[in-house]
């Protein structure tokens, strides 16, 4: 417990002051890291217990990131990035509250198409209203801003993980995702909880698109609502295993290694590779890393009640 | 709007829906009948549509020929594809949501392969080859003639399609499969056998249909998805498992789109094209048509 | 029940239908607090259908269903079980990959019914069904008998005015069955809570009810003390028209429509 205490503070402690003296590719790298982190983790908030397969993270970090582009420059910086979180927590609402009713591959394919529909929404207005697709951004912060920023939104990514793991909102969403109906004939209401879970982790996610949007100069809606922020965060939350907090984390840092190697050199491929990894994973890892014993022993001395990745039906 | 406008739009729409009947019908085999949400099937319509694109380009022979080649290469690697992935996932998950929900990271990874893989050999650039684009008129309706040509093959194949079902021996299995998957097997019916076939035949419908793509758009290696999103919303129209249904549902979905994108603006196309889609799932996620 | 008492159920030409298929025609009765009911029916009359409907788990197709003064017609599980619904399930459906207790603890917490120690409370529900023993088992590995007695558990653990029990003795044995209606019996008594009882067991039923509805086809076919059921010739058509398990007390059917 202590051991693992004081590797915890080190991590942390390093993770904070890396500004002060790491060369910029270093920054960008942990930066990246931090980002999955976030994203990961809090995908997993709810995806994970319920086993609700949300797949509009995009959404939720473009509009997030569109928050930034729209606001730079009149609105501080901190105010930017909870409007993106509040922004994103209402496009959650208003999508939890038409698809939540649905269960296995309509809901995921339901999210995602509606975050399709708030992409092109915003290339339509942006096309119709300001006339160009693109925004540049002008008075961006500091990247240190930015990573201390995304560190901390990481960091409150993990911490309400584990609050709400901990909580009845965790025992309720465990509930909901073996025996969503048996739940309620128990007093929980499912329909709450899970809009309360969902707005949470969309929030986490509008947040991070907020803080990310100013790393390049130019956003426009196809590369902040890409796919593949979304593919590679349910990639990490899945490898990972959504039920257990260090296997995102552990994905993420490996995932992020890997892609700052190869996606510059080998972008194809390695985006192959990701494609293949996943397969790999669903197939072979059914429960991720989280579902790796002995890295449970080392994380999680003690079962948390309900355990969520047990067997199931 | 004048009777040969009406007459274009109305060619434009049920060329467009054949191809979509095509692709929404693979899917339907596979979502209907194996429960596999295959999010990458548009992939496998567009490998099909660079594979006749390759082949034509090389050999400068008719298109046409290489329609079956591209349909039979999709078939062999649908069977290679359901025997090292689907067939595993279908004895891992205990039900069908769980099924449902991990073929669909499955067929995300795919998606990503599939996609980078032909970025990886071809590029990101559009590509394309001239085949029967000369002009045909018939009373004042005029037509490319490789899209009669088109047109013709869908009607042939969709023709085949239906009928097959309904009188062969094979057919008949499947449609007691898409009625009562445990019925099915205690009349007999060879499910081990049929799954492979089923969802290989599924990817080959989607390699037909790429190969008559490429004959009158140019391919890039992203156009799968639009497609994989349209074939839902027809057998979500159609309803799942109705194969009849993903025909009409397709021919109506591609007239939809050929008026609407004549009357309202273009660039509205895919916004229109993903508001149907939800639209659909939301107030009958079981098919429009379903009974 | 005294004509004066405010009914605890009140169901009034309570139907379901599923497509075509009529699984409950139009029943009108009502509960009293603190009654002891037996529900009896051959194969596929309706009772499970009945339950779920007197739990919020299916939505009737027809008429009005009043809980505890209050119309919750179509209204989810959840408020049933706020106004006082607690049930079990013919096939256990408990949380398998949790504890008996935390089982237990999940009505105590969620129905919002009990201020004070939750733990403490599902140990006492656990200990009252003979479970005490198995409070850190996961409850999947529980065999069906005990799932069904900590069904019972989580039930009380929501703090119900009506219970309903769905089988609980279902493939047990004669003196194990005892013990599950002495056990019923004195759950009514200690708590003076309404308990309806669906069991295959006529015989067992009778013996321990105050009253009896009785179900075929989807329709109430009788409704009053098991002396005068018993002797109802509709009743006695109803059984002899199907077959055997008139009064065997270990009788068990298939799930109907669970």
């Amino acid at each position: 417990m202590t051991a693992r205490r004081a590797l915890a503070a080190a991590a942390g402690a390093a993770v904070l002051t890396l500004p002060l003296y790491a060369s910029p590719f270093a920054l960008a790298l942990a930066l990246t890291c931090l980002l999955y982190v976030g994203l990961a983790v809090s995908w997993s908030l709810f995806s994970g217990p319920t086993r609700y397969l949300s797949l509009a993270t995009s959404a939720f970090f473009g509009l997030g990131a569109y928050g930034t582009a729209v606001g730079l420059g009149t609105l501080p910086w901190p105010l930017l990035i909870l409007a993106g979180a509040l922004v994103a927590a209402a496009l959650a609402w208003l999508i939890g509250l038409l698809t939540l009713r649905l269960r296995g591959a309509y809901f995921a394919v339901l999210t995602f198409g509606l975050s399709e529909v708030v992409r092109h929404a915003v290339t339509y207005v942006e096309k119709s209203v300001s006339g160009t697709v693109g925004r540049v951004l002008t008075d961006a912060p500091e990247v240190p801003t930015i990573y201390w920023t995304v560190a901390a939104i990481a960091g409150a990514a993990l911490v309400t993980f584990r609050l709400v793991q901990r909580s009845d909102l965790g025992v309720a969403l465990r509930a909901v995702g073996e025996d969503e109906e048996r739940a309620a004939t128990l007093g929980v209401d499912p329909r709450r909880v899970k809009t309360v879970a969902f707005c949470l982790s969309a929030a986490f996610a509008g947040a991070a698109g907020a803080a990310m949007a100013p790393r390049s100069t130019y956003i426009d809606p196809s590369s902040v609502f890409n796919p593949f922020i979304l593919f590679q965060t349910v990639l990490i939350a899945m490898v990972g295993g959504p039920s257990k907090l260090h296997g995102p984390v552990i994905a993420a840092l490996g995932f992020s290694l890997l892609a700052e190697a190869l996606r510059l050199n080998l972008p194809y491929l390695y985006l192959i590779a990701l494609g293949l990894l996943l397969i790999l994973s669903v197939l072979f890892l059914p429960a991720g890393l989280a579902g790796v014993s002995w890295l449970n022993r080392w994380f999680e001395p003690r079962p948390p009640r309900m355990q969520p990745d047990a067997p199931r039906r | 709007m004048t009777a040969s406008l009406f007459a274009d739009l109305a060619v434009a729409g049920l060329i467009t829906g054949g191809i979509y009947a095509l692709v929404a019908i693979g899917l339907n085999l596979q979502y209907g009948l194996l429960r596999i949400m295959n999010i990458a099937h548009g992939e496998f319509l567009m490998i099909g549509a660079y594979l006749t694109y390759a082949l034509r380009t090389a050999t400068g022979w008719s298109p046409l020929w290489f329609v079956p080649v591209s349909a039979l290469a999709m078939f062999a690697l649908g069977l290679l594809i359901h025997r090292l992935i689907f067939r595993r996932l279908a004895r891992l998950s205990l039900t069908v949501e769980e099924l449902e929900e991990r073929s669909l990271l499955i067929g995300f990874g795919l998606l990503f392969v599939l996609q980078n893989l032909a970025l990886l050999i071809w590029g990101a650039d559009l590509r394309g080859y001239d085949y029967l684009a000369q002009p045909l008129e018939y009373g004042g309706v005029i037509v490319t003639a490789n899209r009669v040509v088109v047109f013709g093959v869908v009607v042939a194949l969709s023709a085949a399609l239906v009928l097959g079902l309904r009188l062969t021996m094979i057919g008949k299995a499947v449609r007691a499969m898409l009625q009562s998957p445990l019925g099915a097997r205690l009349v007999g019916v060879d499910t081990r056998r049929l799954h492979p076939l089923c969802f290989a035949v599924g990817l080959a419908l989607a390699g037909f249909a790429g190969a008559l793509l490429s004959m009158i758009y140019e391919i890039a290696p992203n156009i799968g998805e639009s497609y994989t999103v349209t074939a839902l919303i027809v057998i979500t129209l159609g309803g799942l498992g109705h194969i009849t249904g993903s025909l009409v549902g397709a021919l109506i979905l591609g007239l939809v789109e050929s008026f609407g994108m004549y009357l309202t603006n273009p660039s509205l196309k895919t916004l229109l094209s993903y508001g149907v889609f939800v639209l659909v799932m939301l107030i009958r996620p079981k098919g429009l048509l379903a009974r | 029940m005294p004509p004066d008492a405010e009914p605890l159920v009140s169901a009034r030409e309570v139907g379901v239908r599923f497509g075509g298929l009529r699984a409950l025609g139009s029943l009108t009765f009502t509960i009293a607090p603190g009654e002891l009911l037996g529900i009896i029916g051959p194969n596929g009359a309706g009772k499970t259908t009945l339950f779920h409907v007197m739990s919020g788990v299916v939505a009737p197709t027809q008429g009005r269903l009043r809980v505890d003064g209050a119309d919750l017609t179509g209204l989810s599980p959840q408020i049933f079980c706020r106004r006082g619904v607690a049930r079990t399930f013919q096939t256990p459906r408990v949380f398998r990959a949790s504890s008996a207790l935390d089982n237990v603890a999940f009505g105590v917490r969620f129905a919002r019914r009990h201020s004070g120690d939750v733990t403490g409370r599902a140990r006492a529900l656990l200990d009252r069904v003979d479970l005490g023993a198995f409070g850190e088992t996961l409850a999947g590995a529980l065999p069906p008998a005990r799932q069904r007695m900590l069904e019972i558990a989580m039930a009380l653990g929501t703090g119900p005015r009506l219970l309903l029990l769905d089988e609980v003795a279902a493939g047990l044995t004669d003196a194990e069955a005892d013990r599950v209606s002495a056990l019923v019996r004195a759950l009514h008594a200690e708590l003076g809570i309404a308990v309806a009882w669906i069991e295959h067991a006529v015989g067992r039923l009778m013996r321990t009810v105050d009253r009896m509805l009785v179900l075929d086809h989807g329709d109430l076919i009788a409704d009053g003390a098991p002396a005068a059921v018993a002797a109802d010739k509709r009743v006695i058509d109803a059984y002899l028209g199907t077959d055997q398990e008139t009064s065997q007390d270990t009788s068990q059917e298939p799930p109907d429509d669970d």
